[in-house]
């Protein structure tokens, strides 16, 4: 009995300090946001202070293109999404359901393309995109985003299909349902925590993606994190409190999405939810 | 099938959508003048304290002025990229010294025949020095607008609290660097003297206030193994070594200095003039009116100089070769350079590249520091010329600096390794 | 086993693979091509041969710079993998306010690089920063990172688990979750111990996950750059160099793409040597499920 005291008392003491770990640095830019700027670098740093709204105040006056910056963000990180979830469903399923010696070498063609370094990407991709008149729009880094993330997606939701039995859909075959009426009707409700799982990872990536995004865009469709990197890299010193401001401002949406989906990435990378 | 065409019908509608929105974005204004610089230089131009005469240029002319602003380092990159493709909605950029490249010729467009059929009011009180600069095989490209030029800042209330006096030469700089450098009783370290960086800007400021030593000349003669280097080398590495540059000093930015500054964790610092404004900032600032910027004085060995020839860097502006709209982009030039408005910019928190702005009243009666920065001025040159290397050139004077203040090289060693190293990457 | 049309599965990968050629793979055969010519703005390339290859291997630099990488990136995945895999093992069972805590561990994922670094510069602050204050009254060690580089190395690594820790937990986490409790149990009754139940039963289940995460993060640390260039620069004197630095420094400092391009390509040998041990195992794993 007191072993398992002792192994419930470790399990917590973990989970303790994973959760301090992970919250901590939060917590401070967090609350560092509320406070003015001499009680942000008051020492000892205080937990107890006057909250103030300040900081928000002055980013919306002195930063602006903040606001359409996440405009922009919300906007990219919804097609990538959308983008990515459709593709990779479509070639999960064919990887899940088919074999052949093509389908292999292009699996193991989209690990080996991902290898190299995004940046060295950029020098050719910069002329080329300029040429096709897609600088600065949103299309652009929807497309750049999915196409980095199709392979972990097609990957995750290849393993989720694995999990859905082949019987449904041989039953609806026999039924006459084509393939497209299957995929609709049986795969997509049945993969719909697989598809939370696979685009969790494009979504957070979309939402905080810098070097992209400060090669790609210019003022249309300049994303949050690039205004967030200009405040804390500004000529004039930098307005703490308001880079704080606008870190949490940056932070909350996604973290609130976390927050919400967080049962379904769970389910949707086992099997659990094909079998409830 | 026919699911089939729902879905690609669902996708084909996303696209449009993002298209649509992309127009819609795009065609907000009807003509627009792109200009790719640093949030200072719009802020220079439209803010209201001083007059927003960019705004009300492009309100008579009927145009809207986009800004595209990045921080210094990506400025430049974005610049110069987007000049060297085929076509760009860039018309105006700005570019500071230290990053002019020898391709210039092959970025920008030239501006002597723009300058000769429609000239600038009063074009030959710009700098020379600026403008030989930014002038290749004869021909100018560039037009300055910024320029920042090193002064010393010294927190008089730290200065009060230890009862010294304002230093009038460089040496008592030091002595008052080191009597302002100690522990608080809550445990908070006070660092003497802060340097902007580890580059070769910040330490030819002392080279130059010891001994007029230099590191690298605009005819790229290069002196970084000169006695005067070594021992501006050897002085910063004791001021790091007694605790009276920070600390950090090694992995330090220019926004460290500013909050030193401001929490009277630093109680002098060797940089631009315009950085009065922030350490004073009441919002700030812990001693929003107690931080005085002064000529940096020279060394008392020094002859023929009062106050030391430290940096100058500028900004200048340039028109990318490929815009489609240089007339416009001259004259956007032509109205931010004249007389009035390098006035306005300036008590917008310029640093005016035109000496008479500073005879105007308002300068006096707005910046404390004018008349100071006036007289440093006459003396103060570029740190080190922009070539397609300089950046190189920098990385290794870090590197190599860095050792020395690790205790891994001497002065002597690394500057004579960065001699050795430069050479190679001088200009022919 | 459905209908026999050959060209059905090729057609549904075809939009997957267009977008990974057309993004990455023809912009990627440009870098190979560039990486054998000396090439800078606002100029015309001209072919060099392996002349830029000669440069970087002869660069003590780069040679630092890639045994930085190396130790980093081993250090950062071994990290999180046990981090990640402690955290699982005790998230797995059922208490009060799990979802929460499961939120919470995995909050880090959803901040950006540039933030998270401000939060950590902030936290280790060599004067007044929280975490430097406690290490130096708790453990008398001055953390100073910006004067020592195995402190700024070290910083680099913790940054990097700390936003990176939520990918390998996600994976490890429902991997473990789909352990049958039956099959553990069974082994209990049998008298296996706890350590043994792990190894045995449990292990056995997610190694695949296991293999998954560890290989993508591989791929994904071996490219570290953010971190490293907002915290030290790779500074002093570039002991903290990484590859992805080193790379930027050509490309985007000294607009010297060909050495950039170079680097890259070495960088994709690397992420392959390292890949290529998984990428078998892997292979054999579809093979073996065929």
């Amino acid at each position: 009995m007191a072993e398992r005291y002792l192994t419930i008392a470790l399990r917590f003491f973990i989970i303790g300090l994973g959760v301090l770990w992970s919250a901590f640095p939060i917590y401070m830019v967090v609350s560092s946001s509320f406070k003015t700027h001499i009680d942000i670098f008051a020492v000892p740093s205080k937990f107890l202070f006057t909250p103030t709204l300040d900081n928000y105040r002055q980013l919306l006056s002195d930063w602006p293109e903040f606001l359409d910056g996440l405009l922009n963000s919300l906007i990219i990180t919804t097609g990538a999404t959308l983008l990515t979830a459709i593709v990779s469903l479509l070639a999960g399923y064919a990887y899940s359901r088919y074999q052949s010696r093509m389908l292999t070498a292009s699996a193991f063609f989209m690990i080996l393309v991902r290898m190299l370094p995004p940046l060295v990407v950029t020098i050719p991709l910069f002329p080329i995109i300029n040429w096709l008149e897609l600088n600065d729009t949103h299309a652009i880094l929807i497309v750049l985003y999915a196409a980095f993330f199709v392979s972990l997606s097609t990957w995750i939701l290849k393993t989720f299909i694995d999990q859905i039995p082949r019987e449904l859909e041989e039953a609806a075959e026999v039924e006459g349902a084509s393939l497209m009426q299957r995929l609709i009707k049986i795969i997509l409700p049945l993969s719909v925590h697989g598809m939370v799982a696979a685009c969790v990872f494009v979504v957070v990536f979309s939402w905080n993606e810098y070097m992209f995004a400060l090669i790609f865009t210019s003022s249309a469709a300049k994303t949050a994190p690039l205004v967030l990197a200009e405040i804390s890299g500004s000529l004039e010193g930098v307005q703490w409190g308001v880079l704080f401001a606008a870190a949490t401002l940056q932070l909350a949406p996604i973290l609130i999405f976390v927050l919400l989906v967080q049962k379904y990435i769970v389910t949707g990378l086992t099997a659990g939810a094909v079998k409830g | 099938m026919k699911h089939k065409s729902k879905i690609m019908l669902a996708g084909l509608s996303c696209l449009a959508g993002v298209a649509a929105l992309n127009l819609s974005i795009s065609q907000a204004g009807a003509e627009t003048l792109t200009a790719v610089g640093h949030k200072v230089h719009q802020t220079t131009m439209t803010s209201d304290v001083g007059g927003n005469f960019a705004g009300e240029w492009a309100e008579k002319n009927g145009v809207e002025i986009e800004w595209l602003t990045f921080n210094t380092g990506a400025v430049h990159e974005r610049l110069y990229r987007e000049a060297s493709l085929s076509s760009t909605s860039v018309d105006v950029g700005f570019a500071a010294n230290r990053f002019f490249l020898p391709q210039f010729p092959a970025m920008f467009e030239p501006l002597d025949d723009y300058l000769a059929s429609n000239p600038i009011e009063g074009f030959d009180e710009l700098p020379k020095g600026m403008l030989d600069a930014m002038t290749i095989d004869g021909k100018l490209y560039g037009i300055p607008y910024r320029h920042a030029t090193a002064a010393l800042h010294i927190n008089t209330a730290l200065l009060e609290e230890k009862g010294l006096e304002v230093p009038t030469t460089f040496e008592e700089v030091l002595d008052v660097a080191r009597a302002l450098s100690f522990t608080r009783d809550d445990g908070t370290k006070v660092y003497g003297l802060m340097l902007d960086d580890r580059t070769p800007t910040s330490i030819t400021d002392i080279a130059r206030a010891q001994s007029n030593g230099e590191f690298l000349t605009q005819d790229f003669k290069l002196t970084a193994s000169s006695p005067e280097m070594i021992a501006a080398v050897q002085t910063v590495q004791d001021l790091y070594n007694e605790g009276v540059l920070p600390e950090t000093y090694l992995s330090f930015l220019t926004e460290d200095v500013i909050t030193f500054m401001q929490q009277g964790r630093g109680a002098m610092a060797i940089s631009p003039f315009g950085r009065n404004k922030n350490y004073n900032n009441p919002d700030e600032s812990q001693f929003p009116g107690k931080i005085i910027s002064i000529p940096l004085p020279a060394s008392e060995t020094l002859t023929g100089f009062k106050v030391a020839p430290v940096r100058t860097e500028f900004w200048a502006m340039f028109i990318p070769k490929n815009s489609d709209d240089k007339d416009r982009a001259w004259d956007f030039i032509r109205n931010a350079s004249s007389p009035e408005n390098t006035i306005k910019a300036a008590l917008n928190g310029n640093g005016p590249v035109r000496p008479s702005a500073y005879d105007d009243p308002r300068m006096a009666e707005r910046l404390s520091y004018a008349e100071a920065e006036q007289t440093v001025l006459s003396v103060a040159r570029p740190p080190l010329p922009g070539w397609d290397n300089s950046a190189r050139v920098q990385d290794i004077f870090v590197e190599e600096l860095d050792l020395v203040l690790l205790g891994i090289k001497t002065p002597e060693e690394a500057m004579n390794s960065v001699q050795e190293r430069v050479t190679p990457l001088l200009p022919e | 086993m459905f209908e026999d049309k050959r060209w059905l599965p090729t057609l549904m990968v075809s939009p997957v693979l267009l977008l990974l050629i057309v993004m990455i793979g023809i912009p990627s055969i440009f870098v190979a091509w560039l990486s054998l010519t000396e090439s800078t703005l606002g100029a015309q390339s001209t072919f060099v041969g392996l002349d830029n290859y000669r440069q970087i291997f002869s660069d003590r630099i780069f040679w630092r710079a890639t045994i930085n990488t190396f130790v980093i990136v081993n250090v950062v995945v071994y990290a999180e993998l046990i981090i990640a895999m402690l955290l699982a093992l005790a998230l797995n069972c059922k208490f009060f306010g799990k979802g929460l805590i499961f939120s919470i561990l995995i909050a880090p994922y959803a901040v950006s690089e540039v933030s998270a670094v401000v939060m950590w510069q902030y936290a280790f602050e060599p004067d007044v920063g929280t975490f430097n204050l406690l290490l130096e009254q708790l453990f008398g060690i001055d953390f100073n990172w910006s004067r020592n580089p195995f402190h700024g190395l070290t910083l680099i690594a913790i940054l990097s688990i700390w936003i990176h820790l939520p990918f390998t937990l996600i994976i490890l986490y429902s991997a473990i979750s789909t352990v049958p409790e039956d099959l553990k149990s069974a082994a209990r009754i049998e008298g296996a111990t706890e350590r043994q139940v792990f190894r045995l039963v449990t292990f056995r289940i997610i190694a695949p996950a296991v293999l998954i995460a560890l290989m993508f993060r591989y791929i994904f640390a071996m490219r570290l750059f953010s971190e490293a260039w907002l915290l030290t620069e790779g500074g002093p004197a570039r002991l903290t160099e990484v590859l992805g630095i080193y790379l930027f420094r050509s490309a985007f400092r000294y607009f010297d793409f060909g050495p950039a391009a170079a680097t890259g390509i070495a960088m994709q040998f690397l992420s392959l040597l390292v890949a290529s041990f998984y990428l078998y195992r892997l292979y054999k794993g579809m093979k073996a499920n065929g």
